[in-house]
């Protein structure tokens, strides 16, 4: 570039511009960037305060209110609904039942999760055909989960008890819908194969930030591959592991449709969760305000225990 | 298009997390000149540079192009051009769009977009990429495209935040030039943003030094490393930078006298006239640029007694290290000079060009 | 041991257990699959074929003429509501519904999410703390007031009611993800853009937009997949047969004296299509190594 810059001539050849250009006052119509923040912020805050904060609020309301979903009157009842839930023993056993599938889904996804992670982070050939098939369930429909696995799980013609009795495992075929502990373990296995791969998603995305620099250093110090993973992976990966453990804790124990569709919360009530339980009483119950008291028992649980956990998080990194 | 800025103020944040960018900033920057603002980094030159953009509106003060009042101005109303520190292509476009989109949004007629596109691309030698995306495009190839998108719409006013901090050093040096020829070609009104003292230094007709907000020296390059108003300005201008030791004033039989490592140097005219006025301050800090030291035999009288501490040959010269009674002093010798580590020898200070600087303000004595 | 054999076996190591991985949790999907194009007989024949002796179209057949054949072969007469004469409808509304409510999800969610990232002002933590909330509050609270809600609006039994409904799920998490994808976005091009003379609406729409895309996409397919697999609100709201999304509608199968596992799993597979033609998208998507050539570091 040897001084071509005198042939770049606006002023001149172009003759268009001028090199002073009258600039123009801003001009009144003309939208301020506060409200353009203003307007953009509108459509959210009516949809989220009619759609979402009414209804919860809604709900909290309702918890004090004897509502039967078929007729419009509504009495107020005071704490009759809570005093109803916590004389039920269904209720009770529903929350345990609700620990013991909330628990065991979240461990086995966490473990599991972590471990496919791991795997799924190797830099190999084909690698991306694998990540796609394993983190597929993930979005399978419940309901297509839910109709799989009764076929699956059908006593008589189900594939799961011919290849059990082909292999001598068992000897007569397993109900499982009808025995509650089979019941409860495979609505378990169907939450833990659709929701482990949120688990790797999330673990996979910390691991690829993980710097290689890290790995070559401890290599040069003579760490051997296992404590390269306790060392650097693990102490990585903590923070991002608390974070979905606490939100698979949540959702978890919120699920409704993984239990239902597969089992109806049966046999009996031996698969109901809190959520399960609600559901029934407004539906085959008619008791709304009964429902909605359940609601209010699941945020407050749910509240308290995140405030805990995240206090013990919280201390724990000081 | 003459920038005057008037009791500018930029101030961050609420409560206990106030910070104040840039304080009463006055600065005229006359029309056609190319005005560097340097200083490190949190000095508030990149913010001042925003509120002439229009990005930040000043907390209070006033801003003028010419002798209209911008301050409440969108940055589109004033007709500047900006060159960003990681040039903020627009990724989704190919350089072609890049460079006509200022006009595009100004619906300037296709065929004069077309015309100025090409004129500036071949100006900028990048006429044979302008059907590429950014990202296809190595780092100084990027940064002419930014300077394109600049230059294309012949603004009142080029804005440049560290356009040449991304770039390798090779590069750097050769783009510096350009930019100083182009200014040259071109006579708009630039401002120019850098940390780098040397850029600034090389390539403006004035430049303005700032430290935590305030503007501290405001002169041409050779001002500026002639006579720097403060040891700040002093330290930051001139590499290696200057050497400062503390020193006691003292009176003499001669008048004023410098007592500096156990050695008494008699000042220079001037200089001994401005402390006689002010002969309460005894503390000072004694400024000398490299290039004003010499080496002596340590017996000769009067000189400071100084030990090599090491030796860095950089080709045409030779910068050495010395501890004079405590305190790190650089030298800049012809290459040639014998020297080697721990040696004992004599510094000799050139009198004419030493700065003397208050020991508590910092404010040079004159 | 070489260095090469080491290496050589490690790989073996790892394909094996790759593949034997993915075999087991894909089985489920492939054994859907399997016997969705099996005749009847073969379906329920002891031990179970693994791979079908003889491929038949039958069920996919039933399900997109709604001729419940099996269904009439079985019971001898053909009820108003045999299930599978409506799986076009509820396929139908389940695009209607999940389109719906994307578009309107993610359209309100980006303009606030922009708005939320650029501009400053008082309450914007709120926000934050709504989006989690959004993402704690379990379905079964609001669901039945929603409901309560549609019922006074006129909405049940109507698809609109189910897009209004799925909003309150999409919405916190459209925000949540719109505004890391915004926060992704560097200030400096749209910067760039204010000093080459566009409008704010013009920054937003020309440049902020088409960067944003990859992420609009991958919220666009999240929200799409929530709408697409959702149960409960569709089972609260609907009644009507023919309103239903394919959710509620294929449950409908195990209603009656004959369940028939070949529509069942047939219908599981074209429930699933969409999806997984989504999700192939979701995954190129998700790279998003778009801006790396805007700005470095």
């Amino acid at each position: 570039m040897s001084a071509p810059y005198g042939r770049h001539g606006h002023a001149g050849s172009g003759g268009a511009v001028a090199l002073t250009v009258f600039v123009p006052p801003p001009r009144r119509w003309r939208l301020s960037d506060r409200q353009v923040g203003v307007l953009f912020m509108v459509p959210f805050i009516l949809v989220a305060a009619a759609f979402i904060l009414w209804p919860v609020l809604e709900a909290v309301r309702l918890a004090f209110y004897s509502k039967s979903p078929f007729r419009p009157t509504m009495t107020y009842v005071g704490l009759d609904n809570f005093r109803y839930l916590f004389g039920d023993p269904v209720f009770w056993a529903a929350l345990r039942q609700a620990v013991v599938w909330t628990l065991s889904s979240t461990i086995l996804q966490s473990i599991l999760g972590v471990g496919l992670a791991l795997l799924l982070h190797q830099a190999i050939r084909g690698i991306n055909v694998f990540r796609g098939l394993l983190l597929f369930p993930y979005m399978v429909p419940t309901v297509v989960i839910a109709l799989i696995w009764r076929w699956m799980f059908n006593p008589e013609f189900g594939i799961i008890n011919a290849t059990l009795l082909r292999f001598g495992v068992i000897e007569k075929n397993i109900y499982w819908f009808s025995e509650p502990t089979w019941a409860m373990a495979s609505v378990i296995l169907l939450n833990v194969w659709k929701f482990t791969p949120f688990v790797v998603i999330c673990v996979l995305a910390r691991l690829q930030m993980i710097p290689v620099d890290l790995y070559d250093a401890a290599r040069v110090d003579g760490a051997s591959a296992w404590q390269r993973f306790r060392d650097i992976t693990l102490p990585q990966l903590k923070a991002v592991l608390s974070v979905v453990v606490v939100f698979r804790t949540i959702w978890t124990f919120n699920k409704f449709e993984e239990i239902y569709l597969l089992t109806r919360g049966g046999p009996g009530t031996s698969t109901f969760n809190l959520a399960v339980y609600g559901f029934e009483q407004a539906t085959a119950n008619l008791k709304l305000g009964v429902a909605a008291a359940t609601g209010v028992v699941m945020l407050a649980l749910l509240f308290t225990g995140s405030a805990l956990y995240l206090r013990l998080i919280g201390r724990q990194e000081e | 298009m003459e920038i005057r800025l008037q009791g500018v103020e930029k101030v961050f944040g609420r409560g206990a997390r106030t910070v104040r960018a840039v304080r009463a900033l006055d600065l005229v920057i006359p029309s056609g000149e190319f005005v560097t603002l340097v200083g490190p980094s949190g000095c508030g030159k990149t913010t001042t540079l925003r509120m002439i953009a229009g990005l930040e509106r000043p907390t209070a003060g006033r801003i003028f192009f010419g002798d209209r009042d911008v301050t409440d101005w969108e940055p589109r109303d004033r007709n500047v051009a900006m060159v960003f520190q990681n040039y903020a292509l627009y990724p989704h476009m190919n350089v072609f769009r890049n460079l006509a989109y200022g006009l595009r949004v100004r619906r300037t007629a296709p065929e004069v977009i077309d015309r100025q596109v090409q004129d500036t691309a071949r100006v900028l030698e990048i006429g044979s990429y302008l059907d590429r995306k950014p990202r296809e495009l190595s780092g100084g190839q990027r940064q002419r495209v930014a300077l394109g998108r600049a230059i294309v719409r012949n603004p009142a006013v080029f804005l440049m935040d560290e356009p040449l901090s991304n770039l390798d050093a090779k590069l750097r040096l050769t783009t510096r030039a350009e930019l100083k020829r182009l200014h040259l070609e071109l006579r708009t009104t630039t401002v120019y943003v850098t940390h780098d003292q040397l850029e600034a230094m090389t390539m403006s007709d004035r430049v303005a030094v700032m430290h935590d907000g305030v503007l501290q020296q405001y002169d041409g390059p050779a001002v500026l490393y002639e006579r720097p108003v403060n040891t700040f300005v002093a330290g930051f201008i001139g590499s290696p930078p200057m050497n400062f030791l503390p020193a006691t004033v003292e009176r003499s039989q001669t008048g004023m006298a410098l007592q500096v490592a156990g050695v008494t140097v008699a000042l220079p005219d001037p200089l001994r006239r401005a402390l006689d006025q002010r002969a309460e301050r005894r503390q000072v800090v004694l400024g000398v640029r490299p290039e004003h030291l010499r080496f002596q035999s340590p017996q000769v009288a009067g000189v400071l007694p100084a030990r090599v501490f090491v030796v860095e040959p950089v080709g045409a010269e030779t910068y050495v290290d010395l501890l004079v009674n405590g305190h790190r002093v650089v030298a800049r010798v012809d290459a040639d000079t014998a020297v080697s580590v721990d040696d004992k020898v004599g510094l000799v200070v050139d009198l004419r060009r030493i700065h003397l600087f208050d020991g508590e303000t910092g404010q040079a004595i004159r | 041991m070489t260095y090469e054999t080491r290496r050589r076996l490690r790989l073996v190591l790892l394909y094996t257990t790759l593949v034997t991985v993915t075999v087991v949790i894909c089985f489920p999907l492939a054994w859907a699959l399997v016997t969705s194009v099996k005749p009847n007989d073969e379906m329920l024949r002891l031990p179970p074929t693994f791979l079908p002796e003889r491929l038949t179209a039958d069920h996919y057949r039933a399900l997109l003429t709604g001729r419940a054949m099996y269904f009439e072969a079985a019971t001898g007469y053909r009820p108003k509501t045999a299930p599978p004469q409506h799986f076009l409808a509820w396929f139908f509304n389940s695009v209607v519904v999940s389109v719906g409510t994307t578009v309107i999800s993610v359209g309100v969610s980006t303009l606030a999410a922009y708005s939320l990232t650029r501009f400053s002002f008082p309450g914007q933590r709120f926000f934050s703390y709504f989006s989690l909330m959004g993402y704690m509050v379990p379905s079964v609270i609001f669901v039945f007031p929603l409901f309560l809600l549609m019922a006074r609006l006129g909405l049940t039994d109507r698809l609109p009611s189910l897009v209004l409904g799925y909003i309150s799920i999409t919405l916190p998490f459209c925000l949540w993800l719109m505004w890391a994808f915004f926060r992704g976005i560097p200030l400096e091009v749209e910067e760039a853009g204010l000093i080459d003379g566009a409008s704010r609406l013009q920054v937003f729409w020309q440049i902020v937009l088409p960067l944003a895309l990859p992420g609009i996409i991958a919220t666009s397919i999240f929200s799409f997949v929530v709408s697409w697999n959702d149960y409960l609100i569709a089972r609260i709201f609907m009644n009507s047969i023919s309103q239903l999304p394919l959710t509620v509608g294929v449950m409908h199968f195990f209603e009656g004296v004959h369940v028939d596992w070949g529509l069942m799993m047939a219908s599981a597979v074209l429930m699933t299509l969409p999806l997984s033609i989504l999700f192939m998208l979701v995954q190129r998507h998700l790279i998003v190594g778009f801006g790396a050539g805007a700005v470095k570091g």
